[in-house]
Formats: structure tokens, C-alpha cells, sequence
């Protein structure tokens, strides 16, 4: 049971503080120990709230709600309190121990008015077809809620901008671009980009520095899926985001800084390789294609030809017959035949040739007895002439007879 | 001396009355639109038991009504004070426990709220003259309605009855004097 209440030595210095994130509220105090009052016991504190409706009862009839009883660290999670969101609410803590408790201290608040609001929980930034698409996610509540259904007139505020170039090293003089991302690390980009500069190109040159970005441009929109058109093809651009409400012109922290290329034209020189290439492709093809027709076509005429053997032949071909030769072996009668030429122009002719040469040819022996036949009394005189001839003929026959005989010993032709 | 003191004491009046200058000087539509959520769902339909209880109370549109522009603020100034109505109407009675006790907690929180921030309405100067007669048709208004209560003996039909008028007066304002109170731009 508490018995003195000292209020002059029990009223310290209280600083109160409280840390809001949409529906994220933390109560932070502060107790400046007097050194004057030695603190007997442990230290430990209580928070409560209240509707402000009720603080129009009398004091005892309010009913103040305990958030934290007899905690002993210096803060106070009022998140699953059950503070509506648009209602005014006095929150209260005080100090105690086993023997005395200090006075109370108030604030007031209102989470609609003085909650800060948190950046949107996630930016997702894509380069489509030379445009930017920036897909948002609402900031969530302690419940995962969308900010949206607490503030339905929450908007965001789109920062873009194009990206530039590290540095820039143009008439011996050295830009630096800085500026995006935050001032310590842009000092050590700053000596770095120095020292690599100075590496290759040898000084003296001048060095100046000049903002990261151009200036950036804001687009203000409820949606949570924008496109941002317009923009220059084959460039850097990078975007933040911040969630706003009107009414108590309340604004979030920027997003991270998301930066994209966006799609360019294609090059001339790609242009005309694809089609060069095609062009090998469409003649390499047809190349192909000549290639085995023409293959084909040949084997099509080794194993299906359109010319035929005669029927004859083919069947002799076929069969298995011994081969037809040109000379049969045993040919009794012999290769050559006597021819009778018998013109009666030519009887005329030779009468007088013999009439001549008569004298000449009676002592000749007249051979024409052996082997002809069918030789007439009349041609008489031409048959002198043709014995000879005929003589002649006959040792050739005789010839050739003798040898065919001799041929006929061996084998023939081999 | 004196002149120099008159002069910075007039230096500060003139900015203490610039920075005095009200921004919350109107109603919110939102706000508007959460109350009459929140007393909608703290109970159900009208209970079909209370029909026959049923008194009709003549709804005073008038007063919500302008024929004109210079008439707004007395509008204005009319609406507002329904609201303080309705808060009386709470807090000097108790309200019955088949009610969401939640959800009549931040009823009555969120109309609080809308009398403390837009208290300055009261005292805006009104281009003609028109509220005392708005006025004097809510005072009847709402006290008929109290009235019902008291001979009923605070029973919940009676409950009933009064929670069913204010949802009307809010909807009929939501409906007609959205003009009058702020609303977020469309983008």
C-alpha cells in the first residue's frame, strides 16, 4: 500500500516521445534520476490510454486502459492497443516503486493526424519496350492491411530522373558526378575516380564535380501499376517513390532508388548482320537441297534406269547358259565364200582385153579346175582372168583352212 | 518609447492573428462517412420486434438545405452542430449493451473528434444570415428524439428508434451537402 505521495520530490523530468509508423505506435519517456532522491526498489513504470470523449467525466468515472503495467524498460507498444484509427486518445505513464509512485504525465494523439506514414512496402521497376512500367505495393499496416483502407486518399509522388555517367573526362578536365547516394560515400567515389583518372590520363587537369542526375521529374498518382513514357531509348533512369496524404500534407521517407535501361533501337550494323546471315542460311539450303536431288537422281539411274536391254539379250543375259561367242569352233565350212560376180557389161570388156593378152595367157596352166563350182563354159576367157583371181582366193582359203586347223589343235581364243 | 512599444505590440497582434488562422475550418467527407459506418454496424437491422414501438419523428430537411450560396455556412454551421448533438445525445445516456460496445467507442470517438477540430466553424461569419432558424429546427429535432427515449424509459426499441434517426440525418447529409465538406482529389 502506498503511503506518501511526495509529488515535489517524485515530479521528474519526463521526456516523452512517441515513434509512429502508419499504424506502428512506440512510446518512448525518459527519467532523469534526481540524485537527491535515492530510488529504493526496482523502477518500474505504467502506461494507459484513454478515448478523449471520456475525459469530459470526472476523474473517477474515466476508464483508462493499461497498456504496459510495471514494465521496467522505457517504452511502450500502444500497436495492438486497439487505438482506432481516427479517434483522439490521451496515452498517460508514470513512475513507481514499492513505496511511492510519481504523477501521471499526458500527451494526446491522433493517429490519423500524426502517425507518420511509411514509404511503400515494395517498388518494382521493369524497362518494357522502351517505356518504364513501376509496379508499387501499399504500405502495410500492423495487421498487413493495406494503408489504403485507413487513408483512402493516399497518393504517391514518383521521382525519376536520368541516370548520368560516373565521370566524364573531356579537354583535360575531370567531372565528377556525385549526389544519390549519401555524402560519405560520395567522397570516397570522389578520391577514387581522382586517383583512377590521374592513373590514366596524367595531370595536370581540373577536376569538377556536378550533380549525379538531371533534374528529377514528379509524377503524383493513386495507382499502384504506372508506365512512364517518353523517355529516351538506350538511358540510364532511376526512381524512388514516396507515399503522400493530403489533408495533413503527411509524407513518407523515399523508397530505395531503383534504376533501369530502357530498351533502345536496334543498331544499323545488327540490322544488316541478321540479314546477311539470313542470306548464307537461304543459300546454304538451297545448296543442300541441289545436292541431294542430284544424288538422288543418280542413284535412281544406277538402280532404275529407263533404258532397257532388248528382250533377247536380256534373256540371255539372264539365264545361265554359257555366253554366246562370235566364233563357234566347230565350224565345219570355212570363213570364206567364193562370190560370183557375173555382169555381162564386164563379158564385152574382158573380150577384148583377152583377144590381147591371149598369147600371153594360153601357156598358163589353168587352175580353176579345183574347188569352184558353178563356173560356165562361156566366161571362159573371164575365167582365166578370175582363176587367177580365184587362184589367189584359194591359197588365201587354203591359208586361212590351214589355219583354222591349226587353231582348231588348241584352244580357241583364250 | 511608448510609441516603440505600441508599434512592436501591434507587430505582434498582426501575426498572432495571421498564424491564428484556422486550416481545419471544414468537415471531412471521410470522417462523415466513418461515422455513420461505425453507428450502422454497432447493431443490426431494425429489429422487427420494435415495429409496432416504431414513433415517427419528423426529420427537419430544411435545415440541411440552401436556395442559395451565402447560405453554405449557415448550412455548414448546421451540420455541425448535429454532430454536437449526437455527442450530447451519447454522453449524458447510457446506451444498451446489446450494441457493439467497440464499435460505439469509436462512434463516438470519431464524432468527438470532428467537434474538437472544426470548432472554428462556430465562429465564421456567414454571408446572410440564416442559422439561428436552422437552429431552432434542430433543437426541436433532437429534442423529440430524447424525448422518445425518456418515455420509453431508455428500452432498447427506444435505442433503436434514436440509432435509426441519426443514421438517416447522417445519410441525408452524406447525400446533399458533400459540397461543403472536403474531399480528397481524384488524381
Amino acid at each position: 500500500m502506498i503511503m506518501q505521495t511526495p509529488l515535489e520530490r517524485l515530479r521528474r523530468k519526463t521526456l516523452k516521445l512517441l515513434q509512429t509508423l502508419n499504424t506502428q505506435y512506440v512510446l518512448h519517456w525518459d527519467w532523469a534520476d534526481d540524485q537527491q532522491t535515492a530510488v529504493n526498489g526496482t523502477l518500474t513504470f505504467t502506461a494507459q490510454y484513454l478515448s478523449a470523449f471520456q475525459s469530459r467525466k470526472a476523474a473517477h468515472q474515466q476508464k483508462w486502459r493499461t497498456v504496459c503495467a510495471d514494465v521496467s524498460e522505457r517504452l511502450c507498444d500502444f500497436t495492438d492497443a486497439g487505438l482506432n484509427y481516427w479517434g483522439i486518445y490521451y496515452l498517460r505513464v508514470r513512475a513507481n516503486t514499492a513505496q511511492w509512485f510519481s504523477s501521471w504525465t499526458n500527451i494526446s494523439f491522433c493517429p490519423d493526424k500524426e502517425a507518420d506514414l511509411g514509404p511503400p512496402s515494395s517498388v518494382k521497376l521493369t524497362s518494357v519496350k522502351g517505356d518504364l512500367e513501376i509496379v508499387i505495393a501499399d504500405p502495410l499496416s500492423s495487421t498487413n492491411e493495406s494503408m489504403k483502407t485507413l487513408a483512402p486518399d493516399m497518393h504517391y509522388r514518383i521521382q525519376y530522373w536520368k541516370k548520368l555517367e560516373d565521370y566524364k573526362f573531356q579537354n583535360r578536365q575531370l567531372s565528377v558526378y556525385l549526389g544519390g547516394f549519401g555524402f560519405l560515400e560520395d567522397v570516397l567515389r570522389f578520391f577514387m575516380l581522382v586517383v583512377d583518372a590521374s592513373a590514366s590520363n596524367s595531370p595536370p587537369f581540373s577536376i569538377g564535380t556536378a550533380m549525379n542526375r538531371e533534374k528529377a521529374k514528379v509524377l503524383k498518382t493513386k495507382n499502384n501499376v504506372v508506365t512512364l513514357s517518353e523517355l529516351d531509348g538506350s538511358t540510364w533512369y532511376c526512381v524512388r517513390v514516396q507515399s503522400c496524404c493530403d489533408f495533413y500534407n503527411k509524407t513518407s521517407v523515399f523508397s530505395d532508388t531503383h534504376c533501369t535501361r530502357t530498351e533502345g533501337q536496334t543498331p544499323y550494323w545488327q540490322i544488316f548482320l541478321y540479314f546477311l546471315l539470313s542470306l548464307v542460311l537461304c543459300f546454304l539450303l538451297v545448296l543442300v537441297w541441289f545436292c541431294f536431288y542430284k544424288v538422288l537422281k543418280s542413284l535412281k539411274s544406277i538402280f532404275y534406269p529407263n533404258v532397257q536391254l532388248p528382250a533377247h539379250i536380256q534373256e540371255l543375259w539372264s539365264s545361265d547358259s554359257e555366253k554366246p561367242q562370235l566364233l563357234p569352233p566347230d565350224s565345219p565350212g570355212s570363213v570364206c565364200e567364193h562370190l560370183d560376180m557375173i555382169s555381162a557389161e564386164m563379158d564385152a570388156v574382158m573380150d577384148a582385153q583377152s583377144l590381147n593378152s591371149e598369147d600371153q595367157d594360153t601357156s598358163a596352166p589353168s587352175r580353176h579346175g579345183s574347188g569352184d563350182s558353178g563356173f560356165s563354159s562361156t566366161e571362159e576367157d573371164f575365167s582365166q582372168h578370175g582363176a587367177i583371181t580365184d587362184g589367189q582366193t584359194d591359197d588365201v582359203c587354203k591359208t586361212n583352212r590351214r589355219h583354222t586347223e591349226e587353231l582348231h589343235d588348241g584352244t580357241l581364243c583364250a | 518609447m511608448d510609441f516603440h512599444r505600441v508599434a512592436w505590440l501591434c507587430t505582434f497582434f498582426c501575426f498572432a492573428q495571421v498564424w491564428s488562422l484556422p486550416t481545419n475550418c471544414i468537415l471531412r467527407k471521410d470522417l462523415m462517412k466513418k461515422t455513420c459506418t461505425f453507428i450502422e454496424t454497432a447493431g443490426g437491422l431494425f429489429p422487427s420486434q420494435c415495429l409496432d414501438e416504431h414513433v415517427s419523428i419528423s426529420f427537419p430537411q430544411n435545415v440541411f438545405e440552401s436556395s442559395n450560396t451565402l447560405q453554405v455556412t449557415g448550412v455548414e454551421k448546421a451540420v455541425y452542430q448535429t454532430l454536437q448533438n449526437i455527442d450530447a445525445l451519447f454522453e449524458n445516456y447510457t446506451v444498451p449493451d446489446q450494441w457493439d460496445e467497440e464499435k460505439i467507442t469509436d462512434f463516438r470517438g470519431i464524432v468527438y473528434r470532428q467537434i474538437e477540430e472544426s470548432k472554428c466553424i462556430m465562429s465564421k461569419s456567414e454571408a446572410e444570415e440564416n442559422f439561428p432558424s436552422r437552429e431552432a429546427s434542430l433543437k426541436v429535432y433532437f429534442e423529440a428524439i430524447s424525448s422518445t427515449l425518456k418515455e420509453k424509459d431508455f428500452s432498447f426499441c427506444a435505442w433503436e428508434i434514436v440509432r435509426s434517426e441519426i443514421l438517416r440525418t447522417l445519410n441525408f447529409i452524406l447525400k446533399h451537402n458533400s459540397d461543403i465538406m472536403y474531399e480528397s482529389p481524384q488524381l
